[in-house]
């Protein structure tokens, strides 16, 4: 992310200061070594004036290393020496350019004093002014001026005679000399300011040079970065198009590539061998014209044709020919090529040989077909299964409620009739004799009112049987029917009363549950309503459920064998159990009873709890099995939704009928 | 961090320099010695002789001088110019100092040249400084000026310190004298080196 212009600006001038501050750092370093060379070269100038002007002092005719000299050596080291170590001790600090400018006008005064006051001695305050002034720092020279103020005005004022050598002197005498050094100060100032701008103005000028260098460099290296980007992609492509040469050479496939009149302008080695065309021989025709044959099919042919007219690509299996006149099936994958401006220029064309591929699809439908039948049958087998095991169940109630009906005919008080019928027939001429005299004739009434009586109860009983079987059969019919309405996929929804088809289930076993003396009770709550379902399907279901708890009751040989009913509402569903006290499941089992096939009963199918539980999925339920192991009894649990919508879709009722059926 | 013998050595200087310095404003300043000065020029019974030959119309102006005094240089080079402003007429007379027992060949320096070439002065041989003892002069650069009459004028040095040339007080002073300007008798301290051998200071 680049900076805003904002924030270069704020960089910018940060550099310019930074770079001033070192430019002028440096510069004042190296103003600061030649100071300390020229306090040098003053310590020994001053030596050397003092020992050329005034060497001696004289007392008559004796004569002493005069004062100058000694004052050279040991004022002119003081000074020198302070302003040196200043500047080695502090060389980066602005206050050392201070107090080079403090010792070097000491200096001015020092030489003025040894050289006797000559005038021209005087010009050495304004040579070291300029020489200050090499710092670039008006401040120095006010610093300069201020101490000859200073010295003049203090020893003006305090000890007039050393400064202006009578005693009586103005006061403000000193100001005239200061006058004369600000004078110069007043030019050497701006000067400094001057030169000060001019070194930032440059440290400006550099600072955009560098910045330019830097935007440059930077230019410069996205631009190589861009440049070696495009480089390797350059490469990339070069070495994909290698690779893309390399498979449109030795691929198996054809690709050719015609113009946008479909002629072949180009084809690989592929279409060379699977099509016994050479390149030349190719050239100039289209692929229709050239590999097209009798059982091409015409369709295709135009389709392609009128693709190609409206520039577009197509997708198309079609049989050619080779040059040898050998038919074979070719994928064809046909893609526009477009110019820049969006025009179809030329067509590639990639085919691929499939006739091993069509073949193999010719012989999988062949052997799909051949399993659909298989299917089917099976299917079918399946159903008279189900059909089979749920009519069987009837059956068998059937045959008991035929043997009681049968039984019952056979131990009928008909016979009793009958031979009442030949007493009558045998004293039919004196009847009434024989009514009244005879002793047998004196019982006749009674006993014709007894097998009255028995005819009566037994006709009862035969119509009871005879309904029964009628029952039995109307639901061997409804079993029929509900298999002919799965295979049709088909529900048969209607508004059920549970307490109605717990009843017909049953009744439905009520034979067989009479035959090996099982107590069946039911408990139904009050406050259950009336739920739309499958009845005939929900009726399998509770057939299978109690003929199974039947069969493990009398597998038990339980001595109080007992077949609980419960039906009642838990969350909005209703929950209908099956409890015995039989046979029971082990545990291992539990998981596995409902798998198709799967039967722990000794004459099972390992078909009606498989069927139960996909029926009860198929109403939207479910069918669990509970049981403590074996010998603890078992209970199956039909959950059902009281709530149609939750009924699944008549889709999934096809799906479930078509699994049953494959 | 400063080190402690850059901080140590720089405040050793510091007062070097303060001490020195005024220890040489001091020199410079302290006025030399004088003595009883003569108040009429006819009581010097030296200069008689040269006297006699000259204009008794013009002024006379006696310098004192040690031929090898630094610190003269500056009366001579103050004293030109004021000669050199002169309107009336002035017999200047320097008297150099020579020990008792050098050659007068002693005398020759720069000094000397400057005040006999430059200045015009008659140079007098002082023997022993014994003219300028009678005279009062104890000091280099100790300059006397009488009128036409022999009434001293003017009396003491013409530098602001010693050896320091340049326009001062005295030396204005002088020139209004000498272009009698001024009637009353005027005396500035002298700087320079003593005329007075050591042991006779006192």
């Amino acid at each position: 992310m680049q900076p805003s212009t904002h924030l270069w600006s704020k960089i910018a001038l940060l550099n310019t200061n930074e770079l001033f501050a070192d430019r002028y750092q440096r510069e004042c370093e190296r103003v600061n070594n030649f100071m300390v060379w020229l306090m040098l070269g003053q310590w020994i100038a001053g030596i050397a004036f003092s020992l050329f002007y005034s060497p001696f002092t004289w007392i008559g005719q004796t004569y002493a290393l005069h004062v100058h000299v000694l004052a050279a050596i040991l004022l002119g080291s003081s000074i020198s020496g302070f302003a040196i170590i200043w500047v080695r001790t502090f060389p980066r600090a602005s206050h050392s350019r201070h107090v080079m400018a403090v010792c070097q006008v000491l200096w001015s005064a020092l030489l003025i004093h040894l050289s006797g006051g000559r005038i021209e001695t005087h010009f050495h305050v304004f040579a070291s002014l300029a020489i200050l002034s090499i710092y670039r720092d008006w401040r120095v020279l006010v610093t300069a001026t201020a101490v000859v103020a200073i010295d003049h005005a203090f020893r003006g004022i305090f000890y007039p005679l050393s400064a202006f050598g009578i005693i009586n002197a103005s006061p403000f005498r000193w100001i005239e000399h200061a006058a004369w050094v600000l004078f110069e100060v007043s030019f050497l100032a701006p000067g400094c300011v001057m030169l000060r701008n001019e070194i930032y103005e440059l440290c400006v000028q550099q600072t955009k040079l560098t910045e330019a260098k830097v935007t440059v460099d930077r230019k410069v290296e996205q631009r190589t970065s861009e440049l070696v980007a495009a480089n390797e992609m350059l490469a990339t492509k070069t070495r994909e198009a290698e690779k893309l040469a390399l498979v449109a050479r030795y691929t198996d496939n054809c690709v050719i590539i015609t113009d946008e009149q479909a002629h072949i302008e180009w084809v690989n080695e592929g279409f060379e061998r699977i099509t016994g065309y050479s390149s030349e021989e190719a050239l100039g025709y289209t692929p229709y014209a050239l590999l097209d044959g009798p059982e091409t099919n015409p369709k295709q042919v135009a389709k392609m044709q009128n693709a190609i007219a409206s520039k577009e690509g197509y997708d198309l299996e079609m049989i050619r020919y080779r040059k040898n006149g050998e038919p074979f099936w070719m994928a064809i994958e046909s893609r526009p090529i477009h110019d820049d401006d969006g025009n179809v220029t030329q067509f590639i064309l990639v085919e691929s040989e499939i006739t091993a591929r069509i073949e193999a699809e010719l012989e999988r439908q062949k052997l799909n077909e051949q399993l659909i039948e298989a299917s089917r049958t099976a299917g079918i087998a399946e159903v008279a299964t189900g059909v089979l095991h749920n009519v069987g169940n009837v059956l068998n109630s059937v045959n008991v409620s035929a043997a009681v009906i049968g039984r019952q005919i056979h131990e009928s008080a008909f016979e009793k009739l009958e031979r009442v019928s030949i007493l009558i027939q045998e004293n039919i001429e004196n009847f009434a004799d024989f009514v009244d005299h005879d002793s047998r004739g004196k019982q006749l009434p009674s006993y014709i009112l007894k097998v009255t009586d028995v005819l009566k109860k037994e006709r009862g009983k035969i119509i009871n049987e005879f309904e029964d079987l009628l029952n039995n059969v109307e639901h061997i019919k409804s079993i029929v029917s509900v298999q002919q309405s799965m295979a049709k996929s088909k529900g048969l929804r209607q508004k059920l009363c549970i307490n109605e088809i717990v009843d017909d289930a049953i009744t439905a076993n009520k034979g067989t549950l009479s035959n090996h003396k099982v107590d069946v009770s039911k408990h139904i709550s009050d406050d259950l309503p009336e739920f739309v379902s499958d009845k005939r399907k929900l009726l399998q279901i509770l057939i299978n459920l109690i003929h199974n708890a039947k069969d493990a009751l009398v597998e038990s040989q339980e001595a109080n064998p007992k077949i609980d009913i419960h039906v009642h509402q838990v969350d909005g569903n209703l929950e209908l159990d099956v409890c015995d006290n039989g046979l029971g499941i082990a545990t291992e089992n539990l998981s596995k009873i409902f798998q198709h096939g799967f039967t722990t009963k000794k004459t099972g199918h390992g078909f009606g709890l498989h069927f139960s539980a996909n029926v009860a999925t198929e109403l939207g339920g479910s069918l669990v099995a509970y049981s403590d192991g074996l010998g603890l009894g078992t209970t199956f649990r039909l959950t059902l939704p009281f709530n149609d919508t939750q009924l699944k879709s008549e889709d999934a009722q096809a799906s479930m009928a078509t699994g049953l059926l494959l | 961090m400063i080190p402690k013998l850059n901080l140590f050595t720089l405040a050793f200087l510091g007062l070097t320099m303060l001490s020195s310095g005024w220890s040489l404003v001091d020199y410079s300043c302290r006025p030399g010695n004088k003595g009883d000065l003569a108040n009429h020029l006819h009581r010097i019974s030296g200069i008689q002789p040269l006297l006699s030959r000259s204009n008794s119309q013009s002024q006379t102006l006696l310098v004192f001088y040690h031929p090898h005094c630094p610190c003269t240089k500056a009366t001579a080079v103050n004293l030109k110019k004021i000669l050199g402003s002169k309107s009336g007429e002035l017999e200047t007379y320097a008297f150099a100092y020579c020990p008792q027992h050098e050659s007068d060949s002693w005398i020759a320096s720069a000094l000397t040249s400057t005040l006999k070439d430059e200045i015009g002065a008659t140079i007098v041989l002082d023997r022993a400084g014994e003219t300028s003892a009678f005279c009062g002069a104890k000091t280099s650069g100790h300059l006397l000026a009488y009128d036409d009459q022999g009434a001293l004028l003017f009396s003491g040095g013409i530098t602001s310190s010693r050896g320091h040339e340049g326009e001062c007080r005295p030396a204005s002073d002088l020139l209004k004298v000498i272009n009698r300007g001024a009637s009353e008798t005027r005396h500035w301290p002298v700087y320079g080196c003593s005329l007075v051998p050591s042991k006779e200071q006192k």
